[in-house]
């Protein structure tokens, strides 16, 4: 079809069109325009904002303060600059995570506010797909030369998919598509290459007006110029590889505290950590980090690694089944340690009775800012959202050499995110700490079935939990399908076991491929019912059966049990109830 | 006087017919006859023209809208006499920037020839267009149906001319995906 011929043809279009077109022009048609959206949590943002790329990237890569490996290192650097993005930029990052609507009026009788997933879905229906696309990547670019970022979003699916342009227009988000052929080879700085058509392409760029953005062509070529650098966009749960974010304003990942100790003030080196809505300093020497079950709720917790600990080793003549155990018993008995959690769903009085609930051996008194103190557990609240977050210091009467003041100073280092972000803070399912399961097992010389019971015990990190048998099983740190994992295995027959691994995507067909691949060639894998991977091993003796979980967007987990074929004592049963008690957090 | 009066003159063949269209739709047609020519003379003309043809389509038609009818009458009317005097003009009207802007949407071979294509693919931009909102599908039409100048559009809307060029912009990069798709480009 030649230019003239679709200009000619638009003389046939419905006539009612052409009518009302012409009212339009006489100006007999008033234009009904929507409200924008209104922005307000940009200029609020002065923390660490973005908590929900940090829940991945940040907790992940500070889990463990005390072993820290290189690849862990850099995820905490990352975490830290993102988090630290409290600029007016972190709209982009609020638009991606569906936190922010922006405004378009390419699919609606009027401008209306969408989610970037919203829009996803309105893209796909106008396209006649079935399967919604979804942002594959992003660039922060100045495209119109205003000396303000947009966002630009690449997305992925089915079909031509536009690019997804996004700005800020005095607070208020606009998004505007541009299709391949009008916008490709995106440079660094903001210059495209488009096509209009036969005998009309040149590189361009955005030009800005008061609503929106034109298309400006530009004289000369720009092949050579540095093309610009794309963000791959992942959701929570795993690593974001970046590499604009360096740019950005941060809360140092590196820091100090400053502790009181007899009327002295000394600096202790510190690291930022970052948790769930919040982050704070902690000491680079001393203090352990673990991931607890607080009487039911997720937590983070330091401990103080102190030395009359080994003197308590040598003198003490309790026997302990293991380091774990003993370090346990020390812990409970002279704690030196700081727990935060949040909690919602309770007002403060409930939650301050909750508390003394839960720690019936200590007497608290309560202060006018509602802070609980007793004679070696001080409490204190600070409501964010519609929860609280708490803070449980324990330390002997004695503390050991200013772990006290120590902990106060972390304390003191607290940040909770804005009350923008904490809609997004997931709060975990209570479940409780032990729980017994019916199991039934084949009593083979006696030729029945039988029934029994277990005794499991919660297992709670970030990301996930499961019941975990009490006895028999031993859990370890190991890689599997080139991931980290965690596994249970089990002491009677090491073919028996449980695995957890994070997998670092949140496409199901990225992860079933995972599956497929992670066995290698000791186990011939196909893709099952469930919406699995299982598969025997190759000579035939053990059965591995994968299954993915995942919780929102925060990363999909294989689940992975592994029993041998010809298993006839119950074991598979174990580790069954763990992959079918295993719930994504 | 009402179109329903205006059309029963001309089933009575009433010559006071073309006097009433006249009146009443003498300058909607110009101005669309204008658009396109850009020219008082030849707009005129094509106005004349265009109640020369309504006279000769009435009866057995009885058109409705009848604006619609006499517009589209007189748009092919002003095309037409373009397309047979262009050769004697230097480009830069809003015809010639519009059928450039369009090119966008295009694949530039012709194809429409083919009664039956050609009808096939009025359908898809009557879908296409039904698809958009109402204040774009103005705009659309205002810029290439009655083609109007951003300006002009701008004016009469409320909207800046860039606000205007880049509405238009987004639409053609949707029609060009949507005949794309229709495998009518």
């Amino acid at each position: 079809m030649t230019e003239l011929e679709l200009l000619e043809m638009l003389s046939g279009v419905q006539g009612s069109y052409i009518q009302q077109a012409d009212a339009f022009r006489e100006g007999r048609l008033k234009i009904a325009r929507k409200k924008r959206p209104v922005v307000t949590a940009l200029k609020t943002l002065s923390v660490a904002a973005v908590f929900v790329l940090i829940l991945g990237a940040g907790y992940f890569g500070l889990r463990n303060l005390a072993a820290k490996e290189a690849a862990e290192k850099t995820g905490e650097t990352v975490a830290a600059q993102s988090g630290a993005m409290a600029d007016a930029e972190d709209w982009q990052r609020m638009v991606l995570r569906d936190g922010i609507r922006f405004y378009n009026g390419d699919f609606a009788n009027s401008y209306n506010s969408y989610t970037v997933s919203e829009f996803c879905g309105v893209l796909a229906k106008w396209m006649g797909t079935e399967e919604a696309p979804k942002p594959a990547r992003y660039v922060k670019l100045d495209m119109d030369g205003d000396g303000l970022e947009e966002l630009v979003v690449e997305l992925e699916g089915t079909g031509d998919l536009p690019r997804l342009v996004l700005g800020s227009f005095d607070g208020q988000i606009m998004g505007e598509i541009y299709y391949r052929r009008q916008m490709s080879q995106l440079k660094a700085d903001g210059v495209f290459y488009a096509s209009g058509g036969i005998g009309n392409r040149s590189w361009a760029r955005l030009q800005r007006s008061a609503d929106g953005w034109t298309v400006e062509k530009l004289e000369g070529d720009y092949t050579d110029e540095p093309d610009a650098v794309w963000t791959q966009w992942v959701s929570l749960g795993t690593a974001e590889v970046t590499n604009s974010a360096a740019t950005l304003p941060m809360r140092e990942n590196n820091g100090s505290l400053t502790v009181w100790q007899e009327g002295m003030e000394s600096t202790v080196p510190a690291s930022l950590f970052i948790g769930r809505g919040f982050s704070m300093y902690v000491p680079e020497e001393r203090w352990v980090y673990e991931s607890v079950d607080y009487h039911g709720v997720a937590a983070d917790r330091w401990v103080y690694a102190d030395e009359n600990l080994v003197e308590f080793v040598q003198n003490t003549t309790l026997q302990f089944t293991s380091w774990e155990a003993m370090r346990g018993f020390y812990d409970r008995k002279y704690p030196i340690r700081m727990t935060v959690f949040y909690h919602a769903g309770m007002d403060d009085d409930t939650l301050r009775d909750w508390v003394r609930q839960v720690n019936p051996e200590v007497s608290f008194e309560q202060n006018a800012k509602g802070n609980l103190y007793g004679d070696e557990m001080d409490v204190f609240f600070l409501r964010a959202g519609n929860g609280v977050f708490v803070c449980v210091e324990e330390y002997p009467l004695e503390a050991t050499e200013g772990a006290g003041a120590t902990i106060a100073a972390m304390w003191e280092s607290f940040e909770r995110w804005p009350d923008e972000y904490f809609p997004y803070i997931q709060t975990f399912e209570k479940r409780s700490a032990q729980t017994t399961f019916n199991l039934t097992r084949y009593i083979d010389s006696e030729q029945r079935w039988e029934d029994y019971a277990a005794d499991f015990q919660l297992y709670r990190v970030y990301g996930y939990s499961t019941y975990v048998p009490q006895e028999g099983f031993s859990r370890e740190e190991t890689t599997y399908g080139g991931l980290a994992a965690e596994k249970w295995v089990c002491r009677e027959d090491p073919d028996v076991w449980f695995m957890a691994v994070s997998l670092q995507t949140v496409n199901y067909s990225e992860a079933i491929q995972w599956g497929l691949s992670a066995g290698g060639a000791d186990y011939a894998m196909y893709e099952d019912k469930g919406g699995g991977v299982s598969g025997e091993s190759a000579d035939g003796t053990k059965f591995m059966s994968m299954q993915f979980e995942q919780k929102d967007f925060n990363g999909i987990y294989a689940v992975i049990r592994n029993y041998p074929v010809a298993e006839n004592d119950g074991l598979a049963a174990y580790v069954k109830v763990m992959a079918d008690e295993f719930q994504a957090e | 006087m009402e179109d329903e009066q205006i059309l029963n003159l001309y089933f009575s063949r009433s010559e006071q017919a073309i006097g009433e269209t006249a009146a009443k739709y003498g300058p909607y047609c110009h101005s669309i006859a204008f658009h396109v020519l850009e020219n008082e003379e030849d707009a005129e003309e094509c106005v004349s023209d265009t109640w020369f043809s309504a006279w000769n389509a009435i009866p057995p038609k009885r058109p409705a809208p009848f604006s619609a009818f006499l517009g589209r009458i007189t748009r092919n009317l002003s095309i037409d006499r373009w397309r047979r005097t262009r050769a004697f003009k230097r480009g830069g009207g809003q015809m010639e920037l519009a059928l450039e802007e369009l090119k966008e949407c295009v694949s530039g071979a012709g194809t429409l020839e083919n009664d039956l294509i050609r009808r096939e693919t009025l359908a898809a931009v009557n879908r296409f267009l039904g698809q958009l909102s109402a204040v774009e599908r103005n705009v659309f039409l205002c810029r290439y149906w009655y083609l109007e100048s951003s300006k002009e559009i701008a004016e009469h809307s409320g909207f800046s001319q860039t606000k205007v060029r880049s509405m238009l912009h987004r639409i053609r990069g949707r029609l060009d995906t949507y005949l794309e798709k229709e495998g009518l480009r």
